[in-house]
């Protein structure tokens, strides 16, 4: 599948590529273009001497440049996919470096080769596990502490800490190598200064929400012997032990269709975090792909939203399960509609079974069919809801264009519900879906089937 | 921690808030009863608040939602026609991403004239634009924005018009816009409203409504815009003497017509069998009765008889055409040539054929200017004012008779006057004209005949990209203009004619996303 000039535009990584990849959308500009499949190619001059090759493979997404432009895509794999988007260019043979790229792909995408098993030093292994578990059991010793001292000051007190107060707590937490824990402390002074918005907690109550869930996680990081094995993971993950490359891949693959349906983008301690969020069609299961990029650096290409995994993601162990990796499957068009909808009081009872089994998630992915946009009686912000209730829609500048395409009829929407809000980040109306794009703060949606 | 009723443990997340914000040190012991969230015994009084802040804000979290009745839904929208198909929506996208302000209202007065509407999920992206293009915004999505707005606002932002708007209340914007809406109903009514409450107005908003007198203007404002000349604000003069000029049958108008006829005279002496003609120039004075009727001496005007000739051509600039009925157009305009004040007499004339739309004054101005031009008239020198004035004229005739006369030139050859009547040039080109006028360019630059300098030329190419006829064919033969030009030439026209090739190929692709055969087997999903 292809995709249109919008969906390429929203590759970009930002607002100046968009631009440049726009005054490279120029076919005169292009040399030796040429397309095998749903590969194109073709040679741009830039400002070096010899022209710049870029491959690009819109429907992977996937793009090649021989520029130096750490951006990615560059704007000339942005202008040559949407060259390709205006007229498709001559199916031809594809040239050596071409031909090299494919290979090169196909090569990666294969599993694999099972690397020569080097010899495991099980003492040495054993040795190291237990140094980290005796630091972040220290860690923990010194939240509680930190937590308990903080009640009995009160969250009034706290609010007019300098920030160094809570970047001190984190900065320990993540020398007793617990980073999960670091970045929620991290998170508290912004909970506690945001202005009240609608859709969302407001501060105090935000800031006391997030203590408690600390709580709980410290409680529960105590008493993992006492826990199923999926979810003393799922505490493990939330507190920042990494899940390993081989205990990944000997987990069990889940196949369904999954949908793409919006990408969100944010930054964390000075990385870039994207994540890709599905629902499986067939068992309307939630999953989120994360990859991270530092600043500066690059994010992968993933497919974008209007595109189906047709294969199977890899869950992290956890309970319930939601962070995946992609294992193996192909990349193909999507439907319009969004799957596994529910009504509103389905979406309040499965965020609720989520908090019984994981009580410090913060947000979680859910799906409301056929349900129309609104205000709450007295209040400014909008609300979604059917005939089991009601859900207040997060305030976003992206939230004009889905009451815009609503119509005022009845839509699909999937968002992240915390209790208070539901941010949406995709909506289906009218035979169409779109998502709200991750990196773009024009009031538009993308449009995605 | 499990053993908590729903009830109670959800009536308790607000006390507990509260106990959280102050402290346990300030708030005391928790609440008997609070046994069963108890999941840290032995804990000190932090500690069993913080378990008690964790377990109720969970139960809180859990347990919050509205009931289906705190909804209120918004209105549907009522539907205002069939969205544009999926090609032009994309296209819209791309184009509200760059921000092309000319190509966004070509889209519209497309999607307009073809009853279309701009897709939902742009009106927002559109509601940001509608400053810059009001109307052409408001022709494709005006309804859906007007509803968004009122969405958005919940119902409550004001009702579409239930009335007419009230131009004796609001800001000093919103009155002028009331007043002009109330003049276009009913122009006569409007001026007695406004003159009936003229005294309590200000300065400035009683200049903004004699402004707005033109909407509508008839000879039955004469008696008002004259009294306005005697108002005290000078706005409102102003105003005045920028709109009496338009009514020919105002008592301005006969002061200014007499004004001319002094100012102009032709003397017919008869010899034998034929009359010579000559032109009696009379300079006006400074005069306060002159410079009530907006006609005083420019600042920039040299000293001396400069000042009264700027003088002798604003008069005729404002000076009704049916002063000058005693002899036909052209035998005006062909003394006025020879005078001495040619430059004036020319200018003032200009203006005034302009302003009345005159066919007969807007042909013998073409015509005699275009012979002076070509030193075809005895006595005139041929010279570069004379050329522009003669472009200034020709762009007074109907578009058709403008691209006929254009395409003469053309095939004569003659390139500085072509350039002169293109930078003059209508709004929009016939397509055998655009394609004249590219084979012409394509001429040029073959034959090396370029204009120098040649970046005299790169305006014209500039002012073409909009104007020129938007086919598949224009397009093709501006890029292959492009791509044979050569490699070593100018760059400014290099650049003008890759920009001409763009621009074309873009509004050509424009009207293609409309095309009802929406086959466009490329980019449509495989």
């Amino acid at each position: 599948m292809t995709l249109s000039a919008d969906q390429i535009l929203a590759l970009a990584p930002d607002a100046a590529s968009r631009r440049a990849g726009q005054d490279q959308a120029k076919p005169a500009q292009w040399q030796g273009l040429g397309r095998a499949g749903t590969v194109i190619w073709g040679e741009i001059k830039g400002s070096a001497a010899t022209p710049y090759r870029t491959v690009a493979d819109p429907s992977g997404p996937a793009a090649k440049c021989t520029c130096p432009s750490r951006k990615f895509p560059c704007k000339h794999a942005i202008g040559l996919m949407l060259v390709a988007a205006a007229g498709a260019p001559p199916e031809a043979e594809p040239p050596d470096w071409v031909a090299a790229w494919i290979r090169g792909r196909e090569s990666r995408t294969a599993p694999p080769a099972k690397a020569g098993a080097k010899p495991l030093d099980a003492r040495a292994q054993d040795r190291r596990r237990q140094a980290r578990d005796a630091k972040v059991a220290g860690a923990l010793d010194e939240l509680d502490l930190w937590l308990r001292d903080l009640m009995r000051r009160g969250l009034a007190a706290a609010r007019a800490e300098p920030y160094a107060y809570w970047d001190g707590m984190a900065g320990r937490l993540v020398d007793g190598q617990a980073p999960g824990l670091a970045r929620r402390v991290r998170a508290l002074p912004g909970l506690a200064a945001a202005g009240a918005r609608p859709g969302a907690a407001a501060p105090e109550a935000a800031l006391a929400l997030g203590v408690g869930r600390l709580a709980l996680l410290v409680r529960a990081a105590r008493r993992l012997d006492a826990l199923a094995p999926e979810q003393a993971a799922g505490v493990r993950a939330a507190i920042g032990f990494p899940v390993s490359a081989e205990e990944l891949a000997a987990r069990p693959g889940m196949s369904d269709e999954w949908a793409v349906l919006a990408h969100t983008v944010a930054e964390q301690d000075r990385l870039m975090v994207r994540t890709v969020w599905f629902v499986g069609r067939r068992t309307g299961q939630p999953a989120q792909v994360i990859d991270f990029a530092a600043a500066g650096a690059t994010l992968p290409l993933a497919p974008s939203p209007g595109q189906d995994h047709a294969g199977s993601l890899a869950f992290h162990p956890g309970d319930p399960p939601l962070r995946a990796a992609f294992r193996e499957g192909t990349v193909v068009a999507s439907a319009a509609a969004l799957p596994a909808g529910g009504t509103v009081a389905q979406a309040h009872d499965t965020f609720s079974g989520v908090l019984a089994r994981a009580p410090w998630i913060e947000t979680w992915p859910v799906c409301v069919a056929g349900v129309r946009l609104g205000h709450l009686a007295g209040e400014v912000g909008l609300a979604a809801g059917d005939a089991t209730g009601c859900l207040p829609l997060r305030a976003d500048p992206h939230l004009p264009a889905v009451l815009a395409v609503s119509a005022g009829h009845p839509v699909d929407l999937f968002g992240l519900y915390d209790g208070f809000g539901l941010q949406v980040l995709a909506v289906a109306a009218a035979g169409r879906r779109f998502a709200v794009p991750a990196q773009d703060p024009r009031p538009i949606l993308l449009r995605a089937a | 921690m499990d053993a908590v009723t729903p009830g109670p443990a959800v009536d308790a997340w607000e006390p507990t808030l509260a106990a959280a914000l102050l402290g346990a040190d300030r708030a005391g012991p928790g609440r008997v009863g609070d046994a069963p969230v108890e999941i840290d015994p032995g804990a000190d009084a932090g500690g069993a608040l913080l378990a008690r802040l964790a377990a109720h804000g969970i139960h809180h979290l859990a347990g919050a939602g509205f009931g289906p009745e705190a909804l209120v839904p918004v209105a549907e929208r009522p539907p205002a026609g069939p969205e544009c198909p999926p090609a032009a929506a994309s296209r819209l996208a791309v184009l509200l991403s760059t921000g092309n302000r000319e190509r966004l209202a070509e889209w519209c007065d497309l999607a307009g004239a073809a009853g279309l509407r701009a897709p939902a999920w742009l009106l927002p992206a559109l509601a940001a634009r509608r400053s810059d293009l009001p109307e052409p915004i408001g022709r494709v999505a005006g309804a859906e924005l007007a509803w968004l707005d009122r969405a958005a606002a919940g119902g409550t932002g004001p009702e579409a018009a239930a009335g007419e708007p009230d131009w004796t209340d609001g800001t000093p914007a919103e009155r002028e816009a009331a007043f002009r809406a109330f003049r276009a109903r009913d122009a006569a009514a409007s001026r007695a409203a406004l003159e009936a409450g003229w005294r309590a107005e200000k300065a400035e908003l009683r200049a903004r409504f004699v402004a707005a007198l033109a909407v509508g203007l008839s000879e039955a404002d004469g008696p008002f815009l004259e009294a306005c000349l005697d108002d005290r604000a000078v706005g409102v003069r102003t105003e005045a003497q920028r709109l009496l000029p338009r009514l020919t049958g105002s008592e301005f108008a006969a002061r200014m017509a007499a004004r001319a006829r002094a100012a102009l005279r032709i003397e017919g002496r008869r010899k034998l069998f034929r009359t010579t003609y000559t032109l009696v120039v009379t300079l006006p004075e400074e005069d306060p009765a002159l410079a009530r009727d907006g006609i005083a001496p420019s600042a920039y005007a040299s000293q001396g008889s400069g000042v009264r000739g700027g003088l002798l051509r604003d008069v005729l600039a404002a000076a009704p055409l049916d002063a000058f009925a005693e002899h036909p157009p052209r035998r005006w305009i062909e003394l006025a040539l020879r005078s001495d004040w040619s430059g004036e007499i020319r200018a003032g004339l200009l203006a005034a054929a302009r302003r009345a739309g005159d066919p007969a004054w807007s042909e013998a101005l073409t015509t005699v200017l275009g012979e002076a031009c070509l030193g075809r008239l005895p006595g005139v020198e041929p010279s570069e004012p004379l050329v522009t004035a003669w472009a200034v004229a020709a762009a007074l005739l109907p578009a058709a008779d403008w691209e006929t006369l254009v395409a003469i030139l053309i095939r004569g050859g003659s390139v500085t006057s072509v350039i002169a009547h293109l930078g003059q040039a209508p709004a929009r080109f016939s397509e055998s004209f655009t394609r004249a006028l590219l084979g012409w360019l394509a001429g040029l630059i073959q034959h090396g005949a370029v204009p120098d300098p040649p970046w005299k030329l790169a305006h014209p190419i500039d002012s073409l990209a909009e104007r020129a006829w938007p086919s598949q064919e224009t397009a093709a033969a501006a890029g292959a203009l492009r791509d044979r030009f050569p490699q070593d030439g100018n760059r400014y026209l290099a650049s003008a004619l890759a920009r001409l090739a763009e621009t074309l190929d873009l509004r050509a692709a424009l009207r293609r996303d409309f095309a009802p055969d929406q086959t466009a087997s490329e980019t449509a999903p495989r």
